[in-house]
Parts: structure tokens; C-alpha cells; sequence
């Protein structure tokens, strides 16, 4: 719909976060730091074209890189014998995947599969672990990004916790 | 005949009744048939019954009254032993002549072609009536109900017609009850509005006044009343000094509204709580409490049923309860709610206080809670200066013209069903009643059907012949309106409430979001937006439902969201894979969208823990409180402020709302419990 936007002369400018250029386009958070921490993690960065329905991380693995969505949409689902596989959450471009890769013990707390077309920027969890470990300059600007995702992830949850949209208990009418 | 029969009168001279003349009285007020009634004894109690004579009346008795107690005593030998009115105020007080606590309400039937008839009961047409023996709070308490029942946009009918020709005979009280402080609110112990005549007891008779032509024809019918002496003058109003002076003239703070409105989370109201047991006796003693619940009976077969007004009580389980859940469920928020309407935000309201400081409530309260002492303790250690908060007005925004006959039902017939997910139904109602047709988006109306209470329903759609509701299956009537079919009819009462200012969104971006059955009211506000969509910028609209399975009206957003010049942006709490779309709270849809911000207008409905995160989140954005506008739920059985329960502070959801911008509701709209 942002094209449909675009289209509309008296509109703003996409109501949408722009799509990116192409594979060299600018990677969402790392793209809002600082020069330094900025260069040395676009150094680590490899990127993925993935098509819908790709699952790139699962549940309970060890959890080898972090990922941030450049473009396209992402599925957080959790295994539920009696349910099946259960979207919990899905992300969107600037969201990140596998926060567990810098957290211990490193293991996927969910899986995620590509709802749509999907470019990912990736850092391998090693490399950095390694750069967060040996530089303060990085961690101290990275860090806090993805601390607000983690913070996110669980205001939202809380949400969902009270379901409340479900249907009354007990209801005057 | 409110207020005083025939208006004032030039002052004539107080004449003298003699104690042994008092029947003459009692005739001339019941001439014509008119019913008298006064103070008697029943039950150990003073009670207001029918009053054929000066012998029934409570001679040589006094009511002692202190918190949590109410005895009646023998006067003290001596000559004062005869009086009659030698106490201060009764337990129940004349409410229940003009206020009954059951009047009938509404009849509903079905009848044998199918059609639902709703009638709406004509008030009985009341006997004359005349009151003897109220005292100047009662008279002050009845001024508080013609603010409340009669100025307001809407007028009760059955208050209307109880009022219609009413004589009160007041007493002027010669002593005080240690509870009672009608000198430090301004209503007493003189008697100086409301009352017909005015009698001041001696031992030996009465000092009369006559404050109005009906007064004064009263006492002209009784031959040869001599003008009161002078030494008795002297007398009567030296009693009514002394009982000014025992009451003292600072029961209560200063300026009690804004303390209160200042201190709503004053810890006084946890440690009133703890001794509260929220029995509801202080709202029932209370001569000025007005709030009423519709009980329902039916019979078996559900064809016909009766409504009955009953008094109701904010310190009920009930009484603030919707189907979320109630907004009041501790005794703290219900004792809160009840002194600060009395002492503050009925001045909000109706410009008036609430209490006029006959403290039946003190000696009624089972467990002696007294309102003067739990003021005092919130004024000698206010957690909030009382600031200069806004002066009190008349309700706090422009209050929309009520159709006319705002509690008269009109008949509709269901035209078309449309299921829209397993518990939410969609019914076209067709109707030709033009009241119901200017209805505006967020507007809603009553929907009565026999044998059920009567819900509010937001419209959610306009037809040039009728309206459409959309309802989900919560409680028994709504369960049942969800299974009507074609074909069938109910009653509707409305169209009631502010709606949504959208023209004061032309010229802006428009937000719209809406979470599970909230996107119901919203859909006028799409439909009108895009009638006109050339006069909006861009139009966004952001919903969130349980799952995917619980979307609304599903066809027309994906139709929606297929246009060029509107944005769509749908999420659900959780979803299995074959959902691929997103899944999340609806406030994470912002973060992919720019340029929502000072320019626009947002319209939010949905559980109010998710208007509230929206609100946030669109103030985030810059999107001004002025103009980011919500939808409240609340309890509502009137629909026109006369019933009491959707009180949210100094407002009534259903008359002043139930849209609200976040800057008319400030704070309010995150407390807790009010």
C-alpha cells in the first residue's frame, strides 16, 4: 500500500518504511550508529535473500547469528504438541532476530520463518560476541538497541497475556 | 408546583396554631382529597406514613442519633414533653414520596404476529400529596433531585408528575443530632426555601409562617389563627439559633470538591475500606442519592416481561460491572466513587453539592463510618494541595441536544443477519423513525427485547432506512439479540451520547484504530471518512483482533485495504501458521509507519488498557491529546445521566460521552477504580 500512497498527490511521503535500495541498502539500527561502532559491525554483516517460508532459526537450537529484517516479514512461532506451531509474534523491517545469540545460554527461545520475501542482514553470533566482548565503543552503542527490542518483546507479551479481546466471564447484558 | 406551590408571596405576619388545633391543620392540607402524610411511629422508628391526626404524630419522643446508632428516647419530663417534633431527622426521610424506591418502567411483549411491543410506562397519576414535618435538609435534598431529575437534559417523568402538586409543611428544627450538620453546608436548620408553610413547635403550639399563596390558602381555610405574639417569635428563632449553634459551622473542609478531586489517592480511602462493608445502607438513607438499576421480571415462556425501576447503589458488586469486568471492584474505589460525587463532583454535575448534611448516612452506617471525620482526615494531611482545579460547570463539555422523548422506544425489524464470527453477529435494522436515521457515528442505542435487560449497542452502520448493530454474545441478552433472524423486532431507544467529531478531522490525516469488537463503532466513522474522502488527508486505519478468526467485518477491510488512498494495517494476539499476517499488539503496527504525528486526528476504540497504550503511543508521535479521540464502555441502563452508573469522575459516560478526547479525561482515564 505504500505505492498506493505514493500515488496520492496530496499524501506524505510513503506512510511506509521505504523499501531499500537493493542488497547494499542501508541495514536498519546498525545504519543509526555512530561512524565507528557503525563500520565495524557492517564489517560482520552478510546478507540473505530468503523466500516466504524459510525457517532460518528453531526453537531450542544454538542460536548462530543475529539477524536484522531489512525487508519483508518474519514469523516468531513456538511448538505446541496440541497445536501446533503457534505465531506468537511477527516482525517487521528494523526488527531483530536471535537476541539469544549474545544472550546465554545462546540457545533460539523461538523458531523463525519468513512470511514474505525476505532480506536479512546477519551477524554471526561468534564474531559478535567477540567484537561486543573486546569493544566498548560497539557494545555500549549496540547494546541498548538490542535492549529495547528484548523490553519490547516483553511489554507486548503482557499484552497478549491479558487477552483482551477475549469474550466476557461475566457480562450485566 | 415544584418549589413552593404558588410562588413567593409578600411576607404576612407568622401567626399561631395552637398545639390543640393542629388537626385543623391536617383537614385544611387534606382538602379535596389531597393525602397527608407526616411523621409516625413504626417499628421503634420515625417513619413518614399517612397521617389522620396530630395523635399519631411521635409526641414526647426524641431520636438519638451518634455514628452507627439511632434510638428513639423519652423527653424530659417538664413541659416540653408534649412537643411532637422534638427530634431532628427520621431514618428514611420524604424520598420515597417523591423518589419511590420502585416505580414501573417498562412493559415488553411479543405479540402473536411476532412484533415486540415496548412501552414505556406512563407515571401513575399521583394523588395531591402534602408533607408535614420536613425539615430544612429535606427540603434542600428535594432542590439537590429537581437539579438532577428535572433541569437536566433529560427530565424523569415519574419525579415530573410525583412534584406536579406537592404541599410540604416544614418543621424548623428546635434541637441538632450530634450527626447532624446541615448549618456547615448551607441548607439549615432554617428553613428558607421549598417549604409552603413553616412551623416553628412551642410547647404550647406553633409559629407559622406562610412562604407561598398555597401556604398562606392552607392556613386562610383555618378559622381565626391569631398572628404569633412577639415572645413567641422571640422564642422560635432563638431555637432555631441553638440548634445552629450545636451543629457549629465547619463540620466539613473548605471547599470539599477540590480537596477531594486533589486527594484521590489519599491513603484515607484504604483505611476507610478496611471498616467499610459496602452494605449500601449509607446510599439508601441518603435523601439525594438517585441512581437506579431496570429490574427485568418475566415469565417462563419469555413473551411479555415488566421492567421495574428499583434504587441501585454504587457500592454494589453490579453496579459498575460490563462486560470486561467491573470498574470498581474494591471497596475503596466504591466508598471514593460515593463522598467524592456527594461532596465534589456533583458540583461538576449539576452544580450543587451532593450532600446537604442531614447525616442519616452517619447514624445509618452500620458500622458508624462517619463522611465528616473521613473529610477531615483527607484535609489534615492532603497528599495534593487542593490546586485551583477548573470551577465547577455543568457537565464539562457541550452537551448534544437528546432527541426528543429520549426514553420513548420506537420499533425495528430485523431486515438481514450476517454472522461475523462465532460469538458476533451483525443485524440491519430497518426503521422509519427519523430520530434513529440523524443518528451520528458513536452514537448508540438501547435495544430492548422481552425478558432481557436492556443493552447499549454502538450503531455500527447508517442506512437511509435504518441502522446496523453489531453485537457480540457476552451475557443472556446479548446472546439472545444475536440469534434473532429476519424478520423479527425489538425496541430502540436512542439514538444516544456524543459521537466522534469527524468533520473537525476534515483537512487532517485521520487514524483510525480499533481492537476486537471496538472496530464496530469505528466503522460509521470509515464509512463517513470515505464518503467524503477527498476532504481527509491520508486515512489509516489500524486494527487488532484475538486471531484471525475473530476479525470483523473481514470482506469490507480487505476491500478496504485493496484502495489506493487507504492504508490497512491488520494484526491478531496469536495465530496458527497458516495466518500470514502479522501477529502482535495492535500499538507494534505503528513502528512501520511514518508521518502519523500533529496533523491528524485519531479515532481509537477497543479495551480501554488498549486505548490508553495507543494513546501513548500516538502522543508519542505527536498527534495532539486534543485530538485524539476514544470511546469509553460503562455500565448504562438510562442512557441520558438519570440512572447514575456510568459516572466516571465529574462525568456520565453515556450524556457526555461516551467519545472523550484524552484531554477531556486527563488522568482519569488511568485510575484506578473510579
Amino acid at each position: 500500500m505504500s505505492s498506493a500512497h505514493q500515488a496520492d498527490p496530496g499524501a506524505a511521503p510513503s506512510a511506509e518504511a521505504p523499501d531499500p535500495s537493493g542488497p547494499s541498502g542501508p541495514v536498519p539500527i546498525i545504519d543509526g550508529l555512530p561512524p565507528g561502532p557503525r563500520e565495524r559491525l557492517l564489517g560482520l554483516v552478510t546478507r540473505r535473500e530468503l523466500d516466504p517460508g524459510a525457517t532460518f532459526m528453531h526453537e531450542g537450537d544454538v542460536t548462530k547469528s543475529m539477524s536484522i529484517i531489512v525487508r519483508g516479514r518474519v514469523a516468531l512461532r513456538l511448538r505446541v504438541p496440541e497445536r501446533g506451531a503457534v505465531t506468537i509474534l511477527t516482525l517487521d523491517p528494523g526488527d531483530i532476530v536471535g537476541w539469544s545469540a549474545i544472550v546465554p545460554p545462546y540457545r533460539a527461545t523461538t523458531s523463525a520463518t519468513t512470511l514474505e520475501p525476505t532480506e536479512l542482514a546477519t551477524l554471526p553470533a561468534d564474531d559478535l560476541r567477540a567484537i561486543l566482548a573486546s569493544d566498548n565503543e560497539v557494545a555500549g552503542a549496540f547494546l541498548p538497541r538490542v535492549m529495547e527490542t528484548i523490553a519490547a518483546r516483553v511489554e507486548a507479551t503482557r499484552d497478549q497475556l491479558l487477552d483482551l479481546f477475549r469474550g466476557a466471564e461475566v457480562d450485566p447484558w | 408546583m415544584v418549589m413552593g406551590s404558588g410562588g413567593a408571596l409578600a411576607t404576612t405576619p407568622p401567626r399561631f396554631l395552637p398545639r390543640e388545633r393542629f388537626d385543623e391543620l391536617l383537614a385544611s392540607l387534606g382538602t379535596g382529597g389531597r393525602r397527608v402524610v407526616g411523621p409516625t411511629i413504626s417499628d421503634g422508628a420515625i417513619v413518614f406514613a399517612d397521617l389522620a391526626s396530630a395523635a399519631a404524630l411521635p409526641a414526647g419522643l426524641t431520636l438519638e442519633t451518634s455514628p452507627g446508632r439511632a434510638r428513639l428516647e423519652r423527653l424530659p419530663d417538664g413541659p416540653g414533653r408534649v412537643r411532637t417534633f422534638q427530634y431532628t431527622v427520621s431514618g428514611e426521610g420524604i424520598k420515597r414520596f417523591t423518589f419511590p424506591s420502585r416505580v414501573d418502567a417498562l412493559s415488553m411483549e411479543t405479540a402473536d404476529d411476532g412484533s415486540v411491543r415496548v412501552r414505556v410506562e406512563a407515571p401513575a397519576e399521583p394523588v395531591p400529596l402534602a408533607i408535614v414535618g420536613a425539615r430544612a435538609c429535606d427540603l434542600a435534598a428535594l432542590a439537590v433531585h429537581n437539579r438532577v431529575l428535572l433541569d437536566g437534559p433529560a427530565v424523569d417523568p415519574d419525579y415530573a408528575a410525583r412534584r406536579r402538586d406537592l404541599i410540604t409543611v416544614a418543621v424548623e428544627c428546635a434541637l441538632a443530632s450530634s450527626t447532624c450538620f446541615c448549618a456547615s453546608m448551607g441548607t439549615g436548620p432554617e428553613v428558607t426555601t421549598g417549604a409552603d408553610l413553616v412551623l416553628n413547635e412551642l410547647d404550647d403550639g406553633f409559629v407559622v409562617r406562610a412562604p407561598t399563596s398555597a401556604g398562606e390558602r392552607v392556613l386562610a381555610a383555618i378559622d381565626g389563627l391569631a398572628p404569633a405574639a412577639a415572645d413567641r417569635t422571640v422564642v422560635a428563632a432563638a431555637q432555631t439559633a441553638a440548634a445552629r449553634a450545636a451543629m457549629g459551622t465547619s463540620a466539613v473542609p473548605a471547599k470539599p470538591r477540590d480537596l477531594l478531586l486533589a486527594n484521590l489517592d489519599h491513603p484515607r480511602w484504604d483505611a476507610v475500606a478496611e471498616r467499610c462493608i459496602a452494605c449500601a445502607n449509607c446510599t439508601l438513607a441518603c435523601p439525594t442519592c438517585f441512581c437506579t438499576g431496570l429490574e427485568v421480571q418475566s415469565g417462563f415462556d419469555a413473551a411479555a416481561s415488566s421492567a421495574t425501576r428499583a434504587w441501585d447503589s454504587c457500592f454494589t458488586e453490579g453496579f459498575a460491572q460490563i462486560a470486561g469486568g467491573s470498574f470498581r471492584p474494591r471497596h475503596r474505589d466504591r466508598y471514593r466513587q460515593w463522598l467524592t460525587h456527594k461532596f465534589a463532583t456533583w458540583w461538576d454535575q449539576f452544580g450543587t453539592s451532593g450532600c446537604i448534611g442531614c447525616g442519616r448516612c452517619i447514624a445509618w452506617c452500620p458500622v458508624g463510618i462517619d463522611v465528616r471525620e473521613e473529610l477531615a482526615a483527607i484535609a489534615a494531611a492532603p497528599t495534593a494541595t487542593p490546586s485551583p482545579i477548573a470551577a465547577a460547570t455543568t457537565g464539562i463539555v457541550a452537551l448534544p441536544a437528546l432527541a426528543p422523548d429520549p426514553l420513548q422506544f420506537t420499533p425495528a425489524r430485523v431486515v438481514a443477519v450476517t454472522p461475523e464470527t462465532a460469538d458476533t453477529t451483525t443485524l440491519r435494522l430497518a426503521t422509519g423513525d427519523p430520530r434513529i436515521l440523524a443518528g451520528t457515528p458513536g452514537q448508540f442505542v438501547m435495544v430492548g427485547v422481552p425478558a432481557f435487560a436492556i443493552p447499549p449497542i454502538s450503531i455500527s452502520r447508517f442506512h437511509p432506512d435504518g441502522i446496523e448493530l453489531t453485537i457480540r454474545a457476552a451475557g443472556a441478552a446479548t446472546s439472545f439479540l444475536t440469534r434473532l433472524r429476519t424478520g423479527a423486532t425489538l425496541g430502540l431507544r436512542g439514538p444516544l451520547g456524543r459521537g466522534w467529531p469527524v468533520a473537525d478531522a476534515q483537512g487532517r490525516d485521520v487514524v483510525i484504530v480499533g481492537g476486537g469488537i471496538g472496530l464496530a463503532p469505528l466503522r460509521p466513522v470509515i464509512d463517513a471518512v470515505l464518503r467524503e474522502r477527498d476532504r481527509f488527508e491520508d486515512v489509516r486505519i489500524y486494527l487488532g483482533a484475538r486471531t484471525p478468526r475473530d476479525r470483523l467485518f473481514v470482506d469490507e477491510i480487505d476491500a478496504l485495504a485493496s484502495r489506493d488512498d487507504v492504508l490497512v494495517r491488520v494484526t491478531v494476539d496469536r495465530a496458527g501458521p497458516e495466518w500470514l499476517g502479522r501477529v502482535g499488539i495492535v500499538t507494534q503496527l505503528f513502528k512501520t509507519v511514518r508521518g502519523t504525528g500533529a496533523d491528524a486526528t485519531a479515532f481509537i476504540c477497543g479495551p480501554e488498557r488498549m486505548m490508553s497504550a495507543t494513546a501513548d503511543v500516538l502522543g508519542d508521535l505527536g498527534v495532539p491529546r486534543e485530538r485524539t479521540w476514544l470511546t469509553l464502555e460503562r455500565h448504562m441502563e438510562c442512557g441520558v445521566g438519570l440512572c447514575g452508573h456510568c459516572q466516571l469522575g465529574t462525568r456520565f459516560v453515556c450524556r457526555d460521552g461516551p467519545v472523550f478526547s484524552i484531554a477531556e479525561l486527563g488522568e482519569d482515564l488511568r485510575r484506578e477504580g473510579l
